[in-house]
């Protein structure tokens, strides 16, 4: 769920500045400052899915900003990893800023000495110096032993910056060399015969197919030259504090009424105070009272045509339906998951829960990694089928695609279902919930079964726990808010135009003709459901959003909404989306998952209907 | 199948029935073979519940024994000997967080996932992977 980024123009002459570290280090709030521009900044491995770029004048010297993907190491195992490497080899002229957290000064070097090897000339940011457990460390002494600028800096107090830009733009390549074991130096000339470089070579005996053993000596003695490094530098070490939240969060009792608090309270904000005060508020004493008939009086005043009336304020106007859909029903529902989603984010919480769920996620053939996109998923399954490329093999990433499609709602639907539910009260919550999450147990684990290929490992790093800040969480909020605007709104417009044209040719009548078999028929459901379910597949939240109209109208009664939100939840996602899976997955593979999940959730609502009525 | 007697606490593998009991097939009754005390034999369920609830205690070691981290009591530090794993990809991937061999790691928790610290940072890994994490054990564990 991370914004749009701007798309990197290959053939721009202007020189490239290249942020790169480990993931969670700070590299989104140091692009932040350095350009003036948002990042998503999270306290969450992974954020940076895509490529962020923008213009600075750093130091005097314009530059195009570029914060990539988090890297561990330049032999990459990972899509972003890859993404990383590629971009620096790619970019040899560009100056690089490696963004390390100075509280972890081994591991930091660790991918210094990495891209030494790979003959980069660079400069060092330790970032995170005014934390209070940060290390006292002789910089100019550091400085000397890596032969490259280093800088210490706080991204967040805003610390040393113009110093960093000083340097940034005045990279240095450093002469140092490491001597592996002989065996390693045997293998390396070898691979150097075959006219690899001496870095590739290395990336290469580090990868999949080659010798653990050659890979164990090569990680030792690269630890051993870090390890003497920090001796020399760090005066003294200071311990992390122990971390008892973060402790409580995934131990194996407490942890989960700590999740299930986490869910409530998301319950209790989201889906009571969003959907329901919020929501109540904006479209009843802002939309009904004022905007719809202040607009209607206005544009019965302006407009001769009566076709042009009904276009912006008829039953599928532009006015009364779309901007009264995305605005007054979606966006306070949107506002307060995004509040919601960002202080989970900050807090480290999400790492934690993906340890929890971890064994659940192994009966699944998953491992705990799925839970980010999964959880990502709740934000936008668009931007989380993306994130899919963080899972280690294409089994892992195939099922996660078809469990997002299938069974996560995303932030705007989920919001519109809570402000559904919580007018049903508990016993109908806990049927959507039992059948949404059974269906993502039942389909992850025949899927598990059925599809070839392996698992990958779960090796995850979990940050420390912190305070939210509000002002990053003001922020993501904007921008996130600011993003959902500009991408949900056109297409809400689209939506009603495509209903208004159905309508005006008929086609709609054919249409819900056609459906009522399914809709009215084995569903149980009035025939206008049929609208939601053909606009759900641009939207979502926009389907979900017709469904709470209806029941607000009183054309829905209990059972009716249960079987209504349990197929709109389980039906085919977002035409969005959509594209992104078949861009991801393959046209055959979207197809057949779209196809799948179509007879899947009509197959379920009849069912759901049978049992209820 | 292995058995502990409940009684005088007898380690024994095979459960011995007694030739004329009309009963020697299909019952449930385990007898051990030192004291002869009979005991119901416990099911997959009762015995997952048992597992759950009694968590298995951590291996006794001594100093310079090497170990897999998983077999460390919570809490307990130690240098890592050798990772033994058969993939170089997750040597590497271990070892970009600096776990390695000759890094101390500390082991944190065991359930629902191995986490271990090493220098600043927390890893979380699967009980697979901490089995091939081999660690010297530096101070003897009861």
């Amino acid at each position: 769920m991370s914004q749009p980024a701007i798309v990197l123009d290959p053939d721009a002459p202007t020189r490239k500045l290249l942020l790169v570290g480990q993931p969670n280090v700070g590299k989104s709030l140091i692009f932040t400052r350095l350009t003036q521009r948002y990042a998503t900044v999270s306290n969450y491995p992974g954020t940076t899915v895509e490529i962020t770029s923008a213009m600075a004048e750093i130091h005097g010297e314009l530059r195009e900003v570029v914060d990539t993907p988090g890297t561990n190491t330049l032999a990459p195992q990972s899509f972003e990893e890859r993404v990383t490497r590629d971009l620096l080899v790619a970019s040899t002229d560009a100056d690089v800023v490696q963004v390390g957290d100075i509280g972890n000064l081994r591991r930091t070097l660790l991918l210094s000495l990495q891209l030494i090897e790979h003959d980069i000339a660079f400069t060092l940011c330790l970032n995170m110096s005014d934390e209070p457990n940060a290390p006292a460390v002789r910089i100019e002494a550091l400085a000397d032993h890596l032969g490259i600028p280093v800088v210490a800096v706080s991204a967040l107090r805003r610390w040393n910056l113009e110093k960093l830009k000083r340097h940034a733009v005045r990279p240095a390549r450093s002469a140092v060399v490491v001597r592996y074991a002989k065996a390693v130096e045997e293998a390396i000339a070898f691979l150097r015969a075959g006219g690899m470089s001496r870095a590739d070579a290395l990336s290469a005996l580090c990868g999949g197919e080659a010798s653990p053993e050659l890979a164990a000596e090569i990680a030792k003695s690269r630890l051993i030259v870090v390890d003497e490094w920090i001796a020399e530098v760090m005066s003294e070490t200071r311990p992390r504090g122990k971390d008892r939240i973060g402790a409580l969060c995934m131990h194996r009792i407490w942890g989960v009424p700590i999740l299930l608090a986490v869910l409530y309270a998301a319950w209790l904000f989201v889906g009571k105070f969003g959907a329901g005060t919020l929501v109540d508020f904006v479209e009843t004493s802002i939309f009904e009272a004022y905007v719809n008939p202040w607009a209607t009086r206005l544009v019965n005043f302006v407009m001769p045509l009566q076709f042009l009336r009904d276009l912006l304020v008829g039953p599928y106007g532009v006015i009364t339906m779309a901007l009264t859909y995305a605005i007054a029903i979606v966006l306070p529902v949107v506002i307060t998951f995004f509040t919601l989603f960002g202080i989970l984010e900050d807090s480290g919480y999400l790492p934690r829960l993906a340890v929890m769920l971890h064994r659940t996620f192994r009966r699944m053939g998953l491992n705990g990694k799925a839970v980010l996109p999964m959880v990502l998923g709740l934000g936008c399954d668009t931007m989380a089928t993306l994130t899919t490329r963080v899972l280690e093999t294409k089994k892992e990433r195939v099922i996660v695609t078809i469990l997002l499609a299938l069974g996560i709602p995303c932030s705007a639907q989920l919001g519109v279902i809570m402000a559904m539910l919580g007018r049903l009260g508990g016993t109908a919550t806990m049927i959507w919930l039992g059948v949404t999450l059974l269906t993502i147990f039942l389909v992850g684990f025949l899927a598990s079964k059925v599809l070839p290929g392996e698992n990958g490992d779960f090796i995850v790093e979990l940050p420390p726990m912190r305070m939210p800040r509000l002002s990053n969480i003001l922020i993501k909020v904007l921008a996130r808010t600011e993003w959902y605007l500009k991408e949900a709104v056109p297409l809400f417009i689209l939506g009603t135009l495509v209903l208004y044209f159905l309508d005006l040719t008929h086609l709609l009548a054919v249409l819900q003709r056609a459906l009522a078999p399914l809709v009215v028929g084995a569903l149980g459901l009035p025939a206008e459901a049929a609208n939601a379910f053909v606009i759900g597949f641009l939207r979502r939240d926009y389907g979900a959003a017709g469904l709470f109209a209806m029941q607000r109208g009183g054309a829905l009664d209990p059972k009716q909404t249960i079987v209504a939100l349990t197929v709109i939840t389980l039906f085919v996602p977002c035409v969005a989306n959509f594209l992104v899976m078949v861009r991801e997955r393959g046209k055959r593979a979207a197809l057949a998952i779209a196809g799948f999940i179509t007879v899947y959730a009509f197959g379920i609502g009849a069912l759901l209907n049978m049992v209820l009525r | 199948m292995t058995y502990e007697c409940p009684l005088c606490g007898t380690d024994f593998t095979g459960a011995e029935c007694r030739p004329s009991c009309p009963m020697a097939r299909g019952c449930s009754m385990v007898r051990c073979p030192r004291c002869n005390y009979e005991f119901v034999e416990s099911g997959r369920f009762v015995d997952m519940l048992r597992r759950w609830i009694r968590r298995a205690p951590a291996a006794s070691c001594a100093k310079g024994d090497v170990v897999p981290v998983a077999d460390l009591p919570v809490g307990a530090a130690a240098s890592i000997a050798h990772i033994a794993t058969l993939s170089a990809a997750r040597m590497s991937r271990l070892a970009s967080y600096g776990i390695a061999a000759g890094s101390e790691v500390r082991l944190l928790a065991r359930r629902p996932a191995i986490v271990l610290a090493c220098g600043a940072s927390s890893i979380a890994v699967d009980d697979d992977v901490g089995r091939e994490i081999y660690v010297r054990v530096s101070q003897p564990t009861a």
